[in-house]
């Protein structure tokens, strides 16, 4: 038979140049493994055999013309790894075998004479043995598949969100913005949006999921549909969020709730109109310093009865830049489990007053980034930067 | 320990230590359903002993929140230490429990009148 395939046709191979012997073996072992014996008085037809069939142990005795059992057994490592090997060892030449025995080759030897049962229990643990190996490797190998499918579906996601999510410079009337986002995994739970409005507005939205990876990146672009497609239909902030919320309470399971800044810029007269959600108080730099937008509402997917209409507005000056960012910056941890903190971000956002946002970005990100080194960030980042350079207001003029 | 308990006048107290991250998240998840099986409706959570929180955990104390008050209970949260405060006070939470500044004021919030 060649080597086209193997087929599992017994669970025993039994080897030994004394017909009697096996004779007596096979009427032992087959009363206990119906069907599952085989044996064979020459170790080269054993080694045909193993080539062909699966076995899941493999006895042999010793000493045998042609091939002593040592080697039967060393090329039935080679061929047949999985199959487990028992010797079967006169009491003198236990010497002589002890260092394959040591070297790993077999399972467990058997004296002869062996006393009754003695071979059949060695015969037994020796499949248990098989099987339990087996049954572990088929579990390694369904946990690795299944990790490897749920990496595929989270660098899908991740995929999909970087075709979605802006980076880099946003198009605004009346200044300048750019915006980046750092995920801690493939997949963010960050959130990040620029739509571009009618009358020089543009809709800003910058928030952060609970929790990261694959379930919170779903979150994200599901969010991301309900408030991009409203800001385009020209629905206002309150009715936007309060169905927004709606849905995501009802819908989405109740496992995760965002924070959310939204803004509506206005690029003519640096006027935002916004409402802030739970959200970390994003940052406006003016000339008399740093001062923050604060929380006007319960993050989204809490309380299905929250309102959502407590609308502020602050105008930016020319010249002012406002600094929104998750979280995330403000938990990443030095080795010595320092947090970056909001300190450290006011200081460095406060440091270069004139610089463009993304310079004033790229500064953030590096700073955060080298912070967290060597261990990485342990949430995702999100930061949106955006300068006004239009008119003042006309009651500043 | 990161999750300890004990009962005053018949209320579940949960005392939490260290950080909690989405890793601490399931073991309250557990902890918590077998108390709603066994008719548990009042809780109140220790923070005292909490360095940090993460969002995994505050969407577990808001689920537990909901939970609880569907079967005409409530979560009360003890004494969090500022820096967690403020976080829940940022998040407008102070709107979805009671954050009271110990574990004896808790408990008798939660004490039937």
């Amino acid at each position: 038979m060649g080597k086209r395939g193997k087929r599992s046709v017994a669970k025993i191979l039994f080897v030994d140049d004394e017909p009697n012997l096996l004779r007596a073996v096979e009427r032992t072992l087959e009363e206990e493994f119906p069907a599952g014996v085989e044996s064979t008085t020459d170790p080269r037809e054993a080694i045909l055999r193993l080539q062909c069939h699966r076995y899941k142990v493999l006895v042999t005795d010793y000493q045998m013309p042609h091939m002593d059992g040592v080697a039967l057994l060393g090329e039935a490592r080679r061929l047949a790894p999985d199959t487990v090997r028992v010797m079967l060892t006169a009491r003198t030449e236990v010497r002589e075998v002890a260092a394959a025995i040591n070297t790993g080759q077999i399972f467990r030897f058997v004296s002869k004479p062996w006393s009754e049962g003695e071979l059949s229990a060695a015969v037994r643990d020796a499949i248990a043995f098989h099987d339990e190996r087996q049954s572990r490797r088929e579990e390694r190998a369904r946990a690795e598949s299944e990790r490897k499918a749920l990496g595929a579906a989270v660098f899908a996601a991740g995929e999909i969100q970087r075709a979605l999510l802006p980076a880099g410079r946003i198009e605004v009337e009346g200044g300048t913005a750019c915006c980046a986002i750092l995920p801690c995994e493939h997949a963010t739970g960050d959130y990040l949006d620029a739509v571009a409005l009618e009358g020089g507005r543009t809709g800003l939205l910058l928030g952060d999921v609970s929790g990261h990876g694959l379930g919170a990146a779903l979150f994200v672009l599901t969010a991301r549909a309900l408030l991009r497609s409203g800001l385009l239909a020209g629905v206002a902030l309150a009715p936007l969020l309060e169905r927004t919320n709606a849905f995501l309470c009802r819908d989405m399971g109740n496992e995760r709730f965002l924070t959310l800044f939204a803004a509506i810029y206005d690029g003519t007269t640096g006027m935002l109109t916004y409402l802030n959600a739970g959200h970390v108080p994003p940052l406006v730099l003016g000339s008399s310093g740093l001062r923050e937008l604060p929380r006007t509402s319960l993050p989204l997917g809490v309380l299905e009865e929250a309102r959502y209409n407590a609308v502020r507005q602050e105008r930016l000056a020319p010249g002012e830049c406002l600094l929104a960012y998750t979280d995330g910056v403000l938990e990443a941890r030095n080795p010595q489990g320092d947090f970056f903190g909001a300190q450290r971000l006011r200081e460095l956002f406060a440091g270069p007053r004139d610089a463009a946002p993304e310079a004033i970005l790229a500064l953030l990100r590096d700073a955060v980034a080298s912070f967290a080194l060597p261990r990485g960030l342990d949430d995702d980042v999100a930061l949106l930067a955006l300068r006004y350079t239009g008119p003042a207001a006309a009651d500043d003029a | 320990m990161k999750l300890s308990s004990s009962d005053s006048d018949g209320i579940p107290v949960l005392h939490l230590h260290g950080e909690f991250d989405i890793f601490e998240t399931p073991t309250l998840e557990e902890d918590l359903a077998g108390r709603v099986a066994r008719g548990t409706a009042r809780v109140v959570i220790d923070l005292t002993q909490v360095s940090f929180v993460n969002s995994s955990t505050l969407a577990f104390f808001i689920r537990a929140q909901r939970t609880l008050r569907e079967k005409g209970g409530e979560v009360v949260l003890a004494n969090p230490r500022r820096h967690l405060h403020r976080t829940l006070t940022t998040l407008g939470l102070a709107q979805v429990f009671r954050i009271v500044g110990s574990v004896s004021e808790a408990v008798a919030a939660l004490r039937p009148s």
